[in-house]
């Protein structure tokens, strides 16, 4: 019994470990595009890891560990966005005590043209166009990961385009 | 027409979007020790997920279960004899106009005093009290009421669910008193001991101040003699019985100089038809000694106060009664009430209440 928790516990290492080197990149670059503050990112991407792999039981397909990590960063960075709003309106935000190691990245990132102009769009619209040119997933999955129609993404993927294409121009 | 061409602006869009979007978060990598913390912090979450799991099912299990006990010891109809508040009588209203009162469950003690305030009443009470020969005995239970049923350990204490019926009859009112027998059909089985619980409520629904004796057949033989102190078993479609003796008091103001104060009733007076042979008898019944117990009266007087209403309830366990009856007195009454005990033709299952005391 206790062989066999171990093991189990190994298994979760390993695949944790596994999908670590895997993913944690590319779930914390979409969630730098789905936030507008980039030092939330590794929490979210955290916290999403912690969640799915403490709850591993529960994830029936190995093979939709991913899915589920992406579904959970998504909802976390809406959850964080709406926090912040309310916080926004509530308090100052407090400066950090501390450069992140990655500052350097992240001042990069906010220079960027294109971020500015994602932040000004609809989150909606924003979602759409990370989800299906950053993460390269069909409008099918975007759908069904924003629990939306097929021709909802469409509509907001070419709304969420031409909204980026005037907010670029507007910066030029 | 120009769908194909918004088609391709769209990709074209599409396919620069992509490239600035991977340009754009391109030199983000994850803080160094990350892997280290999600190790920890994955097992971490995951005992803290599991312990609150068990806490609530805990905290549920010890509510419900705190719960239960809780109810069944609020009306638990046997109380214990060594200690404790008697929680019977407090349900019900003690008597202080009359030694040995309390109605309802559990050992009375002198002048209707509060069971809670002495827990060792039960052993007080036949010293205390002046019992005279030929008085009525306060109610003095001949089983321990604590007493689990030897050789029943199945068996609960019978509730008012356990029973399919509960019939009351009037065997006739002789010399001013009135008969009456309980009888229960069992639907689940279930032991019985001891006195039945009783309640007397007032005209007003209050309870009333009437002293509840038992009727000890060298003390108050008002009822047929019956076989008492017994632990009943009783299985499904069993029954058993009870029965009680209404008894209405003599008003103050109406003297009874010529009746002797140690005859409730004469020897002709017999409760039923069925108990003449071993109906009340003119030396034994209930006197109006100087200690104050109450006194049978034949009839009442004429200069009497109306009659009033009592509803006398039997409750198989708890307070909710099982059936109750309405009987008048105009200054109050006593009653007198046997043992339960089986009904004709079922004397299978009871047992000795001396083997049931020993046993626990």
């Amino acid at each position: 019994m206790v062989s066999s928790d171990r093991e189990a516990g190994d298994v979760t290492v390993d695949l944790l470990t596994e999908t670590y080197r895997d993913h944690y990149g590319s779930l914390l670059k979409l969630a730098a595009l789905l936030l507008d503050d980039l030092a939330s990112c590794e929490d979210v991407v955290q916290e999403a890891f912690i969640r799915v792999h403490s709850a591993r039981s529960r994830v029936r397909d190995p093979d939709k560990v991913l899915a589920y990590l992406r579904q959970t960063v998504v909802n976390l960075s809406r959850s964080t966005l709406r926090r912040r709003l309310i916080g926004m309106r509530l308090a100052p935000k407090p400066m950090p005590d501390m450069a992140s190691a990655e500052e350097g990245a992240y001042e990069l990132l906010e220079k960027d043209a294109l971020i500015h102009a994602l932040r000004g769009i609809q989150r909606r619209q924003r979602e759409v166009l990370v989800l299906r040119y950053f993460s390269d997933m069909t409008e099918a999955q975007v759908a069904d990961l924003l629990g939306i129609s097929i021709g909802s993404v469409k509509a907001y993927g070419s709304r969420g385009i031409e909204a980026l294409r005037v907010r670029m121009e507007a910066f030029r | 027409m120009s769908a194909p061409h918004e088609d391709d602006g769209l990709e074209e869009a599409g396919a620069a979007l992509r490239e600035r979007f991977h340009q754009a978060v391109s030199s983000l990598e994850a803080a160094p020790g990350t892997l280290d913390y999600l190790r920890r912090a994955v097992p971490a979450r995951r005992r803290r997920r599991n312990a609150a799991l068990a806490a609530t099912a805990l905290s549920v299990f010890a509510v419900s279960t705190g719960a239960t006990l809780a109810a069944r010891g609020s009306f638990d109809p046997q109380p214990s004899q060594a200690g404790g508040t008697n929680v019977g009588n407090l349900l019900t209203t003690a008597t202080n106009d009359a030694p040995g009162g309390g109605s309802g469950h559990g050992p009375p003690t002198p002048g209707g005093q509060d069971m809670s305030d002495d827990g060792s009443a039960p052993s007080q009470t036949s010293s205390a009290l002046p019992t005279t020969p030929g008085s009525p005995k306060p109610l003095v239970l001949a089983t321990p009421l604590s007493a689990t049923p030897a050789g029943t350990p199945s068996a609960g204490v019978c509730q008012n669910s356990s029973m399919s019926s509960v019939a009351a009859t009037q065997n006739g009112t002789t010399g001013g008193v009135t008969y009456e027998t309980f009888v229960a059909t069992v639907k689940t089985a279930c032991t019985l001991a001891g006195m039945p619980a009783l309640t007397v409520l007032g005209a007003d629904g209050t309870t009333a101040k009437v002293p509840i004796y038992k009727a000890d057949p060298a003390a108050a033989p008002l009822l047929p003699t019956e076989p008492s102190g017994q632990t009943l078993t009783l299985r499904p479609g069993d029954r058993y019985e009870f029965q009680l003796a209404w008894v209405p008091l003599a008003c103050p103001t109406n003297p009874t100089p010529t009746s002797p104060p140690s005859s409730p009733a004469s020897t002709s007076q017999s409760p039923t038809a069925t108990s003449t042979s071993s109906g009340p008898s003119a030396s034994s019944g209930p006197t109006s000694s100087s200690s104050g117990q109450p006194t049978p009266s034949g009839t009442p007087s004429s200069s009497a106060p109306a009659p009033t209403i009592y509803s006398v309830g039997y409750s198989v366990y708890g307070v909710q009664p099982a059936q109750s009856v309405n009987l008048m007195a105009g200054c109050g009454a006593s009653v007198y009430v046997t043992d339960y005990f089986q009904a004709p033709g079922q004397r299978h299952a009871s047992q000795p209440a001396t083997s049931a005391t020993t046993a626990h």
